[in-house]
């Protein structure tokens, strides 16, 4: 029952290759998760250190298949009105007042049946992702914000594709969405929202792929350049910083040095741009102290 | 190569069985999803295979290792599952037959040409010849259940580890600037590795052939970080430990404020009552209240650092620096036969080495002869410290209760459990240990809400969550 049969998605091969279309270098293994969510019809959480493309394989998705992409940001304190759906209540009363003034149905069975209907509804996104007639791509952005309560809402959604409103019944997909949730790993997850997922950990990039991912997001730098940069940075990483570079940081840092007009890394530059990378006085420091 | 089909449903019940063996839990849909994985893609590519069952029966990263280990062994290429027709090739490499040379390359021709295939990044090459100085130096003896670490240890002392890392470093005569030698050394750690897993490959290839996968996972036996020892972890293992404590110390804030939360009433949230009550046509029928600000927890952590519990002072002190980051008041305190605040050494250094390194240069911890006094520690405790502690303060106490036959002052103790919110005492040593020998849990245990054996974190996470 795979939620797709759009050609992008038919093999491993054909998810690689789609994606690095879309200007996304996903691993061997990004590319057979995508394949398989499809496949399964299961979403996918995908976990790493922040800064590793999460949010970008979503939009990367969305754009090779070009569906929409539906966004639900998690923060403490998210509810169902504000994740699903919400009864569109001054339209309601509206609605009401409307019938007092005589020109409609005005018994209370009359509007009783009308106000609780599609009309009065207000989607969210997950109602927004399951309903409609072109599929989407749902993402559910820093699940580990919610508290573990509030990750039940996600639950019928996303290993039924329906949405049970009391007054009004179950609303079945009419579309089968493609879901991703990411998450920071702040939490443990509930295993109840592990068990419904596959399970796809990004994190740093092998050398090489940093280096192609370089080259491609950073105009004008050269494969030599890229190759120091990734290097450099794997280098950091292997060191017991506070907060390692992320891949976005090092693209920020190749941008920096281009525009400085480096041409490899000489310890002055490196020394003088490297807050680019690292956030933390001491990180710096340490790094710095490599360089002697 | 190919696959043994027929039964291969059999096959990922087994894996699964392995998997939970080893603590990796593993549902009932979980493995209906892993079948389904393997239907639709092919199995006989086995990383295809690797990712297929890791993203459906695996959630967790942490988990990622011991799954590498169990799935490599289990479906190494000499497995049942996986035909032999390949690795036939491998048998006879031994020889050196097929790399067209014999007998007649010695040690030091062998050596070279792991160099040289580590240089130029050939890995085909590198198992070749990983195969023949296995055969020839790590002396495998058939049969016996052992998990290849000497093995592995033999081959690489003939090898010369150290002749391969002097051979692979960056010539010290070029003119090299920094950043360039920085990287390349960073290089060379790979390649060893490199050279490591390709012989930890190869050995245990063989001890598959010879004894079957599931016997051979029962023999390594990987442990997952959280139930990794405390007291015998090694400098690779705390290393583990270490990355698993940020989310545990988010949650012990989580444990310690929302018990706060829920406890106070709260006052009415006016804008929230009122905006809901349109629903009922302006009549506030549902009254919302405001979420009471959780209400700021302290944090006394007072850790043994003494020499017995060694390891698990560095976890201890991990700890501590990881609370640190999640609480707004931590005080910590650490003792050996005298006891020393050490907060400002946390807030004043950027990394927990430093901390570390403060500490046990600065820290004021010996008072007569550097042996573990749980007696005096809290005499000075209570005598400089006691007037801080609130119902606001939950004090934790990190270490083994060895007291070298000292006086345990435990009616102290009771005081300092009066004043404060909750007094915890976590113990790194096994339960059955205690209070055998100079060991004095049982004075304690009187005074503290619980005496807990914390030897792993999956033990420490199981402390957290009971705290609500």
């Amino acid at each position: 029952m795979s939620i797709s049969d759009s050609s992008f998605l038919v093999s491993i091969d054909a998810v690689e290759d789609g994606l690095r279309g879309v200007d996304y270098l996903p691993s061997r293994e990004i590319a057979t998760t995508v394949y398989l969510a499809n496949r399964l019809a299961k979403p996918i959480l995908v976990e790493g250190p922040a800064g590793t493309g999460k949010t970008e394989l979503a939009k990367a998705i969305s754009r090779l298949l070009s569906r929409e992409l539906v966004r639900l940001q998690c923060y403490e304190g998210l509810d169902d009105a504000k994740a699903i759906y919400e009864w569109n209540y001054s339209k309601q009363l509206l609605r009401i007042q409307s019938a007092k003034n005589g020109d409609d149905d005005t018994s209370w069975s009359g509007v009783r049946g009308d106000i609780f209907t599609a009309e009065f509804l207000l989607e969210r996104p997950l109602l927004h992702a399951i309903s409609g007639s072109d599929p989407k791509v749902l993402l559910i952005d820093e699940v580990d914000r919610v508290e573990v309560e509030t990750e039940a809402l996600f639950l019928e959604v996303l290993s039924d594709f329906q949405v049970t409103i009391p007054e009004f019944g179950t609303i079945k997909a009419t579309s089968m969405p493609l879901v991703l949730l990411t998450s920071n790993n702040t939490r443990e997850l509930s295993e109840a929202l592990k068990r419904r997922c596959l399970f796809l950990h990004l994190g740093y990039p092998s050398r090489e792929r940093e280096k192609d991912i370089l080259t491609m997001k950073v105009p004008g730098l050269s494969e030599a350049l890229a190759k120091e940069i990734s290097d450099y940075v794997a280098f950091l990483r292997g060191l017991d910083l506070k907060k390692a570079p992320s891949v976005s940081e090092s693209i920020d840092w190749a941008i920096t040095l281009i525009s400085l007009g480096a041409s490899t890394l000489e310890n002055d530059i490196v020394r003088s741009t490297i807050n680019v990378l690292l956030k933390y006085q001491g990180d710096i420091e340490k790094a710095i102290a490599k360089l002697t | 190569m190919s696959l043994q089909f027929d039964n291969f449903y059999d096959t990922v019940v087994e894996f699964s069985r392995l998997l939970r063996d080893v603590r990796v839990p593993v549902s009932m849909t979980e493995l209906v999803d892993a079948t389904l994985a393997i239907e639709a893609i092919s199995p006989i590519d086995r990383e295809q295979l690797r990712v297929a069952l890791f993203s459906t029966m695996v959630k967790s990263e942490s988990h990622r290792k011991v799954f590498n280990t169990v799935f490599d062994v289990f479906f190494s290429r000499r497995s049942n599952y996986f035909d032999s027709s390949e690795s036939e090739d491998g048998a006879n490499a031994s020889s050196g037959d097929q790399m067209g040379f014999g007998d007649e390359v010695d040690l030091e021709g062998l050596r070279e040409m792991v160099i040289e295939a580590l240089r130029g990044g050939d890995p085909e090459q590198l198992a070749r010849l990983v195969r023949i100085a296995v055969a020839r130096y790590a002396g495998i003896e058939r049969g016996r259940s052992v998990s290849g670490v000497y093995y592995s240890y033999r081959t690489l002392k003939q090898l010369n580890l150290d002749a391969i890392y002097a051979a692979l470093r960056p010539d010290e005569a070029l003119e090299l600037n920094s950043v360039a030698k920085v990287i390349a050394n960073d290089k060379v750690e790979d390649l060893v590795d490199s050279l490591k897993s390709t012989l930890e490959d190869e050995i245990r290839r063989i001890l598959v052939e010879d004894r079957g996968a599931t016997a051979v996972v029962k023999t390594i036996k990987p442990t997952l970080p959280q139930d990794l020892d405390f007291i015998s972890a090694s400098r690779d293992e705390i290393e583990k430990i270490r990355h698993a404590i940020g989310p545990l110390a988010s949650k012990l804030r989580a444990r310690i404020s929302g018990r706060a939360r829920r406890a106070k009433r709260s006052q009415l949230d006016f804008r929230k009552t009122f905006r809901e009550s349109l629903r009922y046509g302006g009549v506030p029928i549902e009254m919302h209240l405001r979420k009471r600000r959780p209400s700021k927890p302290e944090i006394f952590v007072i850790a043994d650092i003494s020499g017995s519990v060694a390891s698990f002072a560095r976890f201890a002190l991990q700890l501590v620096y990881a609370l640190s980051e999640n609480f707004s008041k931590v005080r910590a305190f650490v003792f050996i036969d005298a006891i020393d605040e050490v907060t400002d050494f946390f807030s004043q250094s950027t990394s927990i080495e430093e901390a570390i390194r403060l500490i046990n240069t600065e820290a004021n911890v010996v008072h007569l002869d550097g042996h573990t006094d749980y007696g005096n520690a809290l005499e000075q405790f209570t005598s400089r410290y006691l007037d801080d502690l609130t119902k606001k303060s939950t004090i934790l106490i990190l270490g083994d209760a060895r007291n070298n036959y000292h006086a345990s002052k435990a009616e102290l103790m009771a005081e300092m459990r009066r004043r404060s919110r909750g007094l915890y005492f976590l113990n790194p040593e096994p339960a059955n240990y205690w209070n055998s020998g100079d060991s004095i849990v049982r004075e304690y245990q009187k005074y503290a809400d619980r005496v807990v054996e914390c030897r792993n974190l999956r033990q420490l996470e199981v402390f957290v969550d009971s705290l609500t």
